[in-house]
C-alpha cells in the first residue's frame, strides 16, 4: 500500500521540520545568553551543580556588588566611553572622506593606494603589534589613550573605507553634477549630499566600529599601564584570573558590559537592516 | 538644517581633538618623573597577573611597603590577559616593568634573552633573605646556568584529592599517604560505575585529560623528563614505567572520562559535582570554599611508586635588566616576595610553611599533609624552550596516550626524538 500524502499535509510536515530547526537553532544562540543571565545570580557553589539549576532558590545580587566594585567599574566606563566616543567619531567620519576621495577623485596612483590601504587589511594585527608598540613607545604615548584614539583619525579603519567607497560608488553623479552648477563646493557636496544620502551605512559603520572598540581587548591591554586607565573589557578580564575563574561575578560584569551593545543594536535595528542590505556587510 | 549638520559635525572633531590633547597632556605631566618621586625614592613598576579582588589584596601589601620603605615607591602595573604576550612586546620595547612575576617555564627564555639580571649580587649581603631557608625545588627553577634570576614566591604542589563522602558510601577505604599507584588504581577502579544502571558510566575513579602532568608518573617511577644537564631521559626504562601506568589507568581499566568529556565538563568541574572521586590539583585550590556542604573532602599525597615527587606550580619575582638602580630594585624585589609569603599558599619557604594554617583557615584539615607534600615539591628543569618541548609532550606523548593511539614505548620514543630534536641533541 502506498501511502500519499495531500498537499496541505505535506506543506504542514515540511513547516514542522522548518520550525523544529529554527527552535533548536535559536535555542543555541540563546541559551549561553541565559546561562551567562543564570549564573550571574548564583552563588559560587551552586554554578556548576548537575543537574542545572536555571532559577537559583534565591538571587544571588552580591555578584552584581562586587561586579562593581571589585573592579572600579565606573572609572572604567569613563574611560571606555572616551575611547570608543573618539573612535566611533573618528572612524566613521574619517573612512567616509577617505571613501569620498576614493571614490570620486582622480589622483596619480589612485589604483595602487587603494591596493595598499586593502591590503592593510589582511595583514594579521600580531605581526605589526611590536614594531607599533615601539614606534608608539617612541613617540612616548605608552600609557595614554593616543595609540588607541590618534590613529582611526588617520584614515579610519581599511575595511570601512572600503565599504562606504563601494556605496558612494552607487550614488548617481547627476546629484552632485547639480550641487556644483549651484556653485557647491566638493566638501559642501559630501557632508550635503554623501552623507545624508548614506546614513544607513554609516550608522552600520559606526554600529560595527563601536562593537570593535568597545570589545577591544589587546589594544588597551598593550598600550595602558596604569589600572585607572584600564577600559572594561581589561575589568572583565581580571575576573578571569590565571589560577582561578570569579564566574559569578564575571557574568555579572560580563552583562553590564553588554547592556550598552545590546541596547544601542535595539535602537539602531531599523537603519542597521537597512545597511546590511545596501552595503551587504553583516557581522 | 544643513548648516547645523555641519556645526554638529565640526564641534565633535574639536571636542574628539580637545579630548585626545587634554589626555595626552595630563600624561605628558607624569611620565616625566618616572625615575625618581618628588621624596628621593626609587620608583619601581611591578608586573603582576593578579585581577580583582586579588589585585586589591596585592595593592594592599604593596602600600604597606611603600610605607614601610624609604628607598623604594612601588607601582603595580596590572596585565588583566595576555599576560606574557604583553611583557614580551613590552620587554621587546625595553619597557619590561622594573619587576614582574615570572611563571618558572618562562625563566631560562627570559634569562637566556638578557630580559631579567641575575640577583645573586644584590641580594648577597641582605639579611632579610635566607636562600638555605627556600625549598631545594622551587629555587631550583629560578636557577639558569649557576645564576639566580629570581626568588620565588609560590610553591604549589599537586595533591590527590578525593569524595571523602563517595568512598564511604562504596565502601572504598580512603586514600593515604603511603599510596602506591597499584592502590590508586584499585580504588579507582572500585569507584568506577554505572550508578544509574543505563549502561554508561557516569562516575569516575579519577579524571586525565592532559592534567595533571606526565612526570607525576615519571618522576614517582624513578625516570625523568629532561634532567638537570638538559639531557633527554624520558624513553629510559624507568620513565616508560612510569608512562605505562599512566597508560594502564585510562585505557585498560578506563577509570578516567575520555578526554572529550572531561574537557566538555572540566575535570575540576566534574569532581566539584561528585561525578569523579579523586582529583590531582594544587593544595591551594579553593575546592573547600567551592564545593561548600555537597561532600567532604579529603586530601593526601599523590601516589608513589619507586620514589616520592610531585609537581609544583612555582611563580618567581623578577627583576628586570632595563631596570635603572638594580640595588635599590632587588631590594624592592625581597621585601615584596617575603610579604607575599604571608599571603598566598604555599609558601616556598620552610620558616614560612608554618603560617598555612593562618592564610588559608579552610586548609587547616590538611595541613600536615601539605607541609610533607611541599617538601618534595619541585619543577620541571625547565630548558630555554620549554614551551615549545611542553607542546611536543603533549602532541607526542600525552595525547596519543589519551586516544589510545601508541603504546608507552612508541610514544616515550617518539617524544624522546621530538624533545632531542628541540634541544639540539
Amino acid at each position: 500500500m502506498t501511502f500519499t500524502l495531500t498537499n496541505p499535509q505535506r506543506k504542514k510536515i515540511q513547516a514542522f521540520f522548518v520550525y523544529l530547526f529554527l527552535i533548536i537553532a535559536s535555542a543555541a544562540t540563546v541559551l549561553p545568553l541565559l546561562w551567562m543571565i543564570s549564573t550571574s545570580l548564583k552563588s559560587g557553589d551552586i554554578i556548576f551543580q548537575i543537574p542545572p539549576k536555571w532559577l537559583p532558590d534565591s538571587f544571588y545580587w552580591e555578584n552584581y556588588r562586587r561586579a562593581v566594585t571589585d573592579i572600579p567599574f565606573f572609572l572604567y566606563l569613563k574611560n571606555t566611553v572616551i575611547i570608543t566616543g573618539c573612535r566611533v567619531f573618528a572612524e566613521v567620519f574619517i573612512s567616509a572622506l577617505v571613501a569620498y576621495g576614493f571614490a570620486r577623485f582622480d589622483f596619480p596612483g589612485k589604483n595602487i593606494w587603494f591596493m595598499i590601504l586593502l591590503s592593510t587589511i589582511m595583514l594579521p594585527g600580531e605581526i605589526t603589534m611590536i614594531p607599533v608598540f615601539m614606534m608608539f613607545e617612541k613617540l612616548g604615548w605608552i600609557n595614554t589613550f593616543k595609540p588607541l584614539v590618534v590613529p582611526a583619525f588617520f584614515g579610519g579603519q581599511a575595511v570601512f573605507v572600503f565599504l562606504l567607497r563601494q556605496f558612494f560608488l552607487t550614488i548617481p553623479r547627476e546629484l552632485e553634477e547639480a550641487a556644483l552648477i549651484d556653485g557647491a563646493t566638493r566638501f559642501q557636496i559630501f557632508y550635503k549630499i554623501f552623507l545624508p544620502l548614506s546614513k544607513p551605512a554609516l550608522i552600520t559603520i559606526g554600529l560595527f566600529s563601536f562593537q570593535g572598540s568597545w570589545n577591544d581587548l589587546l589594544g588597551p591591554l598593550m598600550y595602558l599601564n596604569d589600572s585607572n586607565k584600564f577600559t572594561l573589557q581589561l575589568g572583565l578580564a581580571m575576573f578571569n584570573g590565571m589560577t582561578k575563574v570569579e564566574w559569578g561575578p564575571l557574568m555579572a560584569a560580563s552583562i553590564l558590559v553588554l547592556l550598552p551593545t545590546l541596547l544601542l543594536f535595539f535602537a539602531m535595528q531599523k537603519y542597521f537592516v537597512e545597511g546590511i542590505s545596501l552595503t551587504g556587510i553583516k557581522g | 538644517m544643513k548648516k547645523n549638520f555641519l556645526k554638529k559635525l565640526a564641534a565633535g572633531f574639536l571636542t574628539s581633538i580637545l579630548l585626545v590633547g587634554t589626555i595626552g597632556c595630563s600624561n605628558a605631566s607624569d611620565s616625566a618623573n618616572s625615575n625618581s618621586s618628588k621624596n628621593g625614592k626609587v620608583e619601581l613598576k611591578i608586573g603582576t597577573w593578579a585581577g580583582a579582588q586579588e589585585l586589591k589584596e596585592f595593592q594592599a601589601i604593596v602600600d604597606k611597603l611603600n610605607k614601610e620603605s624609604k628607598d623604594y615607591h612601588l607601582t603595580i602595573q596590572s596585565i588583566p590577559a595576555d599576560y606574557y604576550k604583553k611583557i614580551q612586546t613590552m620587554a621587546a620595547a625595553k619597557q619590561a616593568p622594573d619587576l614582574f612575576w615570572l611563571s618558572q617555564e618562562y625563566i631560562p627564555m627570559y634569562a637566556e634573552l638578557g630580559v631579567i639580571a641575575p640577583l645573586d649580587d644584590y641580594i648577597k649581603g641582605n639579611p632579610k633573605v635566607n636562600l638555605n631557608d627556600y625549598f631545594e625545588g622551587p629555587l631550583q627553577v629560578g636557577k639558569v646556568n649557576g645564576k639566580l634570576y629570581g626568588l620565588p614566591w609560590i610553591n604549589q604542589p599537586v595533591m590527590l584529592y578525593y569524595n571523602k563522602t563517595l568512598f564511604e558510601k562504596s565502601g572504598v577505604e580512603l586514600p593515604k599517604p603511603d599510596w602506591t599507584w597499584e592502590d590508586f588504581e584499585k580504588a579507582a577502579k572500585a569507584l568506577t560505575k554505572d550508578t544509574n544502571h543505563d549502561g554508561k558510566v557516569d562516575q569516575f575513579g579519577t579524571v586525565i585529560d592532559g592534567w595533571p602532568p606526565i612526570a607525576t608518573w615519571v618522576w614517582t617511577y624513578g625516570g625523568e623528563i629532561i634532567d638537570k644537564n638538559g639531557k633527554v631521559r624520558i624513553d629510559e626504562p624507568e620513565a616508560i614505567e612510569g608512562i605505562k601506568m599512566l597508560n594502564k589507568l585510562i585505557n585498560v581499566d578506563k577509570v578516567t572520562p575520555t578526554k572529550t568529556q572531561a574537557q566538555n565538563t572540566g575535570g575540576p568541574e566534574m569532581f566539584k559535582t561528585g561525578k569523579v572521586a579523586m582529583f590531582f590539583g594544587g593544595a591551594g585550590d579553593d575546592f573547600e570554599k567551592q564545593v561548600g556542604n555537597a561532600f567532604e573532602i579529603g586530601m593526601t599525597k599523590v601516589p608513589h611508586a619507586k620514589t616520592e615527587a610531585t609537581f609544583s606550580w612555582i611563580a618567581h619575582t623578577v627583576m628586570s635588566n632595563n631596570t635603572k638602580n638594580k640595588k635599590v630594585a632587588a631590594e624592592a624585589l625581597v621585601d615584596l616576595t617575603n610579604a607575599i609569603h604571608d599571603w598566598k599558599i604555599l609558601p616556598p619557604t620552610k620558616s614560612d610553611l608554618e603560617k598555612v594554617e593562618k592564610i588559608r583557615p579552610d586548609k587547616k584539615y590538611a595541613v600536615d599533609i601539605i607541609k610533607e607534600s611541599a617538601k618534595m615539591a619541585r619543577g620541571f628543569n625547565n630548558q630555554k624552550q620549554q614551551n615549545e618541548l611542553d607542546n611536543a609532550i603533549w602532541q607526542e606523548l600525552y595525547e596519543p596516550i589519551l586516544l589510545g593511539k601508541k603504546s608507552p614505548e612508541k610514544a616515550a620514543k617518539d617524544a624522546a626524538e621530538a624533545l632531542r630534536k628541540i634541544l639540539g641533541q
